[in-house]
């Protein structure tokens, strides 16, 4: 519980404790910086800077009026709320689902299923793009053709360019998310809460409904605000296959504000402040749900045991079930992604001999590809460990210690998942085009740390809260100082959320693609960024070989790091 | 997506009138420039010699990555001065190059870019190198460049791509001997087009139906029925025609055909009566450059006989006259059966003045009339 | 008439069982307690009773039907039994009265009744509705609690109840006072229940029959005056109460006499059982006599300590043929100060061999 204990000092001494206070203020200013360069950029006629450059409303009026005068934000704020909503729920539900399946029943399989699920964690929307598109497509897809060969049928099985489409690949790339951040508090919440119900007589579907996702509403809903801030800044998936059906996210509008003539950066950022606007409502929605946070803190202090619902024959259908959704959303675009990989040219028909390791020849052969690859590496390297850091310092004050600076800052640094990332690397670049970073791997670096430190201080944060400060009060009278105390005592048991808090931080900044875009110079390429290219110049083959090799990378250092330090990717968030 | 290859511009607003064809006219409203002197860029030992103690050139680009790779490494090997490239197309790249200049940093040397009107506006602000090329200039034709601010070393030349699996060789000669062919009721929902705003390529295309009487709006209407895919980039049409998706798709360019030819893509082109070429990315200066000779020998270099022979081995068909075709690609083509070289005498090369002046209400009005609602 | 019948129930967790060939009967209306140390097989088997937890093999009947057997699950949701658990498992999310209606809203008692019901069972527990039906579990103290999930436990009438260490997380005065109030509730209502605790008094306090469970086994079973009086081996002594244990040295079967350390010999009443290794005698057993006093079965010996506990003095004797002896003696003037020597008599009717 988030007991506050104002007679225990955390961080001692004055000089110490004013180190303390530069720290969190450097990374108030570091978070504050880029989002409000974008505001005073929504305030201009033109981009900062640039000559005859005044102060308006005009952009503003445009993005915000536009929704209901008929502007250009119009149709994509409606059709971003009429997918973002939609597909929040059901990959929630969806990772939820598969969460509980895997951590409170014993289900055969579940190890397995349990590292499967977390497959699309590792590879870009792009991967989902191009492996529907081969598979779905209406008249060429695989699939289209496979199900009008069986049954004669003119009409296509699935058409993924159309509303259904982009919101079926859309849930399936959000769904781990869900599952991700649920898969642990299923963990630890309490059996005997769900035996009670079962020794009341409650059948299982009761027993899910009246006790365990009730209890697990603070988590189900943190996580579907996280996919719900996704789902808004998603432009990849809705760009690729939403444009020759005409649908437009707000995402994809900006970005072609962006990267079009006449670039509009002043529209682009306005509608850049609707997005933080919309993402804002989901986060305060979100805080209401979960007021009465008490309520949901199921996990005691005394030992329980964790004993899985047994399901008896059930559990071998729910495997099948499971398996079926894996292979249906995961193996089976990303199996088309490999075959596209080792086709030289899309063909209509798969013709075997054609299969061939070209794509991956010129892809080794390409200068930039190692650079590319030591960049990223190093990138989410550091990000990773500086965003569990900063939240490990943030996460922890937070539920220690109380104050206005301190909760001001824990909604500061939610403040930058809001603005879609095409706007956000804009933002960083007219905030740091001035300085040494420009242009460099460090610009990037603090671009992925400010952007993505939220979720280290609230999965570490949520790990705090969970800890009874009694243990933190007997290490002091034990005559610990309060940072030996807190490296004694909370360190230890925070470990698994710093490891999660690393891990998340990492696999996003392995494909970040949209910050990066505005960003990146010639020396600070990144993989997402080749494979960006790659896709736009029509090198699909070349960009499919790169995606593959990526899975295979990250895919070998998270199994690594759980080698190593038995890391899991078991996120205990809130 | 995005959907702009590096080969397809976004020439779309007037202001490229102002320097393109009335360069005089705009000149005196630039209070940044200091003298009113166009500097005379040649490849001589004295530049090389300065560009080598220089050591490196910082090139941004919108053309497309192998292509670049090809130049910069031929560049490297011959001059033995580092090719810094970084891939920002079309207006990303100008926009960035124009935050820079705003606040004094200079970065980049060489702009290659797909976004002449953007050109155009920063060199309003002084921020690009008035310049010609003495040498290539009697070579280059005029719709290859803009005077004294970018030139263009290589064509684009539009075709019609079909699937010869849909379309048989001897049907799509004779159906496609002009346009009209793809009014053909058998192709409705089999057509992939570009979308009006999606670069120069179909910029280029939509204006040319609107100006010649043969055509007109009405023909981009009846398209429309057609319910063609409109894609906002070419990379996805190229994609979908090989699979089969689509039958006809356009408006592709032959370069970027010959090079998913070689890659083993069946597909085919052909040739109608009239098609446009046009100039589609330009090679600038920054008036600022931190490398000012080596940015100079980079840009002279596309336009010896050296570079665009390079620029051949890319696939793409250099704007400097005289330059035998060796493209590996047409020496294949030569060899099947359906493949004939571009036929001069079909080129339309669009008015610069028509379309910059034009096309900012041109666009929505093509969108309108192929039925696309966004 | 018996309830509930385990015959042959066996829990293996990996290769060690949890609970070996275990048979039991619980008779209609009994309260029978499960007592052992952690680890001893004893949670297993209730929960093995209340479906729970698989058994790899074995029956389990409750009122004649079968609940395990071959073929036979019946899930815990269909077994018609209330439990209480150590941790209460008290929903957070739902206020008391949810709590404790749930059960009813499963079976689709009408609302009017359960209102009615749900409002006699909290005032049964002694939390009346008036005060505490709308409170979340996280306002509510550990007593508290545990007193909703009993009330939730009994409130559906369950053929059996299990109670799973319900005490143990409570403090001394708060378990005290639970205990009073499940042995007067059990009085009333009567139902079967299966009580689980290591903790003797709990099980002395409530049951009318005690199951003592050593690896996964029941090793002796009875009354707990039964199981006080004639433990059947050491576990059970020291489990139950505690006691002198004296290591025999020599026994004399004819004259019903065993030799301890020195030589000294002690006449025993009964002799039941068939190996002789110990000689046992309850602590409050031991009388103190004054050195020159004449008696049989007497051990000579030194005080060494003397602790004044309240209602009694709990002696630590060295005896001069070097045992130790533990002497508990109701508080009164005139007992023996440390260091003084007395006689410890150990009466034959009270001895036990085991």
């Amino acid at each position: 519980m988030a007991t506050v204990t104002p007679n225990l000092d955390l961080f001692g001494p004055l000089p110490r404790r004013l180190g303390m206070s530069v720290v969190l203020a450097v990374s108030a200013a570091l978070v504050l910086a880029p989002v409000l360069a974008v505001i005073y950029g929504a305030f201009r006629t033109r981009p900062p800077g640039a000559p005859r450059a005044a102060f308006t409303l005009a952009k503003m009026a445009q993005a915000w009026g536009g929704i209901f005068t008929g502007g250009w934000t119009q149709a994509p704020t409606v059709n971003t709320i009429l997918l973002a909503i939609p597909v929040t729920i059901v990959a929630t539900a969806l990772g939820v689902a598969l969460a509980w399946a895997v951590t409170r029943t014993d289900m055969p399989g579940r190890r397995t299923l349990e590292l499967l699920f977390l497959v699309p964690l590792l590879y870009s929307p792009l991967v989902s793009v191009i492996g529907w598109t081969v598979l779905a497509d209406p008249g060429a897809g695989l699939l289209n053709r496979a199900w009008a060969g069986v049954t004669g049928a003119h009409a296509p099985l699935f058409d993924v360019y159309s509303y259904g489409g982009i919101a079926f690949v859309m849930v399936f790339y959000f769904a781990p998310y869900a599952f991700l951040l649920c898969a642990g508090a299923f963990r630890a919440l309490d059996s005997t809460l769900e035996e009670a119900a079962a020794m009341s007589g409650a059948g299982l579907l009761r027993r899910l409904g009246f006790v365990t996702f009730p209890l697990m509403l603070a988590g189900i809903g943190a996580a579907s605000l996280f996919i719900f801030t996704l789902a808004l800044e998603q432009f990849a998936i809705p760009g690729f296959l939403g444009a020759h059906v005409h649908f437009d996210t707000l995402a994809y509008a900006i970005f072609e504000r962006t990267s079009t003539y006449p670039s509009d950066l002043p529209g682009a950022a306005a509608a850049g402040t609707l997005l933080l606007v919309l993402s804002s409502i989901g986060l305060y929605a979100y805080r209401r749900l979960t007021r009465h946070a008490g309520r949901f803190i199921s996990v005691t202090a005394r030992g329980y045991r964790a004993v899985p619902t047994a399901l008896g024959r059930g559990g071998m259908v729910l495997t099948v079930i499971c398996a079926a959704l894996f292979a249906i959303g995961v193996a089976l675009p990303l199996a088309a992604v490999l075959l596209r990989a080792l086709l030289p040219v899309r063909t209509a028909s798969v013709d075997l001999s054609a299969l061939g390791f070209g794509n991956f020849t010129q892809l080794f052969a390409a200068g930039d590809f190692l650079l590319g690859l030591q960049n990223t590496a190093w990138l989410a390297f550091g990000a990773a460990t500086i965003c569990a850091g900063l939240g490990l310092l943030i996460g922890s004050l937070l539920v220690r210690r109380r104050s206005a600076g301190l909760s001001a800052l824990d909604y500061l640094v939610a403040l930058p998942i809001g603005i879609p990332g095409t706007v956000f690397g804009v933002g960083m670049l007219w905030a740091y085009v001035r300085t040494p970073l420009y242009l460099t791997l460090w610009i990037l670096l603090l671009a992925f740390t400010v952007r993505y430190l939220v979720y280290a201080v609230r999965t570490v944060g949520g790990s705090m809260m969970q800890i009874d400060p009694v243990l933190e009060e007997s290490a002091a009278i034990a005559g610990g100082t309060p940072l030996r105390t807190f490296l004694f005592v909370d360190l230890p048991l925070l470990k698994p959320a710093i490891a999660s808090a690393w891990l998340l931080v990492f696999l996003i900044v392995m494909r970040e693609i949209s910050a990066s875009v505005i960003l990146y110079g010639a020396d600070s390429v990144t993989v997402p960024i080749l494979t960006w290219n790659y896709l736009n110049d029509g090198s699909y083959g070349t960009a499919s070989a790169l995606a593959i090799v990526q899975v295979v990378a990250v895919g070998l250092v998270v199994m690594l790091l759980r080698w190593l330090f038995g890391a899991d990717i078991r996120a205990r968030s809130e | 997506m995005p959907l702009h290859t590096g080969l397809e511009t976004s020439i779309q607003r007037r202001r490229l009138l102002l320097t393109a064809a009335g360069a005089a006219v705009a000149r005196p409203l630039t209070a940044a420039r200091a003298a009113d002197t166009v500097e005379l860029v040649t490849v001589t030992p004295t530049l090389i010699d300065a560009a080598k103690r220089e050591g490196t050139v910082v090139v941004r680009y919108s053309s497309p990555v192998d292509e670049m790779t090809q130049m910069a490494t031929a560049f490297e090997a011959r001059f033995g001065i580092k090719v810094q490239v970084d891939r920002k197309v079309g207006v990303v790249g100008t926009q960035q190059f124009a935050t820079e200049e705003r606040v004094g940093r200079h970065v980049m040397d060489v702009n290659y870019s797909a976004d002449p009107a953007g050109m155009s506006d920063l060199a309003e602000e002084g921020f690009y190198l008035r310049f010609t090329l003495p040498d290539a200039l009697p070579l280059l034709d005029k719709g290859a460049y803009i005077p004294e601010l970018g030139y263009c070393p290589k064509w684009t030349e539009i075709v019609i791509s079909y699937n010869p699996d849909h379309i048989p060789l001897a049907q799509a000669r004779e159906q496609f001997k002009t346009w009209h062919g793809l009014l053909d009721p058998k192709l409705k929902g089999k057509i992939g087009m570009n979308e009006p705003a999606g670069g120069g390529v179909p910029l280029a295309t939509y204006l040319m139906f609107y100006r010649l009487p043969q055509y007109g709006r009405d023909f981009v209407a009846k398209l429309g029925e057609q319910k063609p895919r409109l894609y906002p980039g070419s990379a996805q049409g190229r994609e979908d025609l090989a699979a089969g998706a689509i039958s006809v798709y356009v408006p592709n360019w032959e370069s970027i055909a010959m090079i998913t030819f070689l890659k083993g893509d069946r597909t085919q082109w052909t040739y109608p009566e009239i098609a446009p070429t046009f100039a589609n990315t330009y090679l600038c200066i920054s008036s600022h450059a931190p490398h000012p000779a080596a940015a100079r020998l980079f840009t002279a270099w596309f336009f010896t006989p050296e570079g665009a022979r390079t620029m051949e081995l890319a696939q793409a068909k250099p704007t400097l006259q005289g330059i035998p075709d060796e493209r590996t690609a047409v020496a294949k083509l030569k060899q099947t059966d359906w493949w004939r070289p571009f036929p001069e005498q079909i080129r339309w090369i669009p008015d610069t003045n028509d379309w910059v002046k034009n096309s900012e209400d041109l666009i929505p009005d093509m969108r309108e009339a192929l039925g696309w609602q966004r | 008439m018996t309830a509930i019948r385990i015959a042959g129930l066996n829990r293996r967790f990996g290769p060690a069982f949890a609970v070996e060939g275990l048979d039991l009967e619980i008779a209609a209306g009994e309260f029978l307690t499960l007592l052992g140390p952690s680890g001893s097989g004893k949670t297993t088997t209730l929960r093995m009773l209340a479906g729970l937890e698989r058994p790899d093999s074995g029956t389990i009947q409750v009122g004649g039907r079968v609940m395990n057997g071959p073929g036979v699950f019946v899930p815990p949701h269909k077994r018609n039994m209330g439990m209480v658990f150590q941790s209460y498992a008290v929903w957070p999310h739902r206020t008391v009265y949810q709590n404790v209606a749930f059960p009813l809203r499963v079976q689709r008692v009408s609302r009017a009744d359960e209102k009615a019901r749900v409002g006699r069972i909290l005032d049964l527990v002694e939390l009346p509705a008036s005060d505490f039906a709308d409170r979340y579990a996280s306002q509510l103290s550990g007593g508290q609690q545990q007193r909703v999930s009993l009330a939730r436990a009994l409130v559906a009438d369950p053929d059996v109840i299990l109670y799973d260490e319900p005490l143990s997380n409570l403090d001394a005065r708060l378990r005290d006072a639970m205990r009073t109030l499940l042995r007067d509730i059990h009085g009333r209502i009567r139902t079967t229940a299966l009580y689980v605790t290591h903790d003797q008094t709990e099980a002395m306090v409530l049951s009318d029959r005690v199951c003592i469970m050593q690896a996964g086994r029941i090793v002796q079973q009875g009354t707990p005056r039964a199981l006080y009086d004639n433990p059947s081996n050491m576990f059970v002594t020291e489990f139950i109460g505690g006691a002198n244990a004296l290591p025999i040295v020599e026994q004399d079967r004819a004259r019903q006499q065993v030799g301890i350390a020195g030589g000294v010999r002690i006449h025993v009443a009964n002799w039941n059982a068939g190996s002789a290794s110990r000689l046992v005698i309850r602590h409050h057993h031991v009388q103190l006599l004054p050195a020159d006093a004449t008696a049989c079965n007497a051990i000579d010996a030194t005080v060494r300590d003397a602790v004044f506990l309240g209602d009694r003095v709990r002696f630590t004797l060295q005896a001069d043929c070097g045992l130790t002896l533990i002497a508990d003696a109701v508080a009164s003037p005139g007992l023996p100060m440390p260091g003084s020597r007395i006689r410890a008599v150990l009466p034959a009717a009270l001895c036990i061999i085991i």
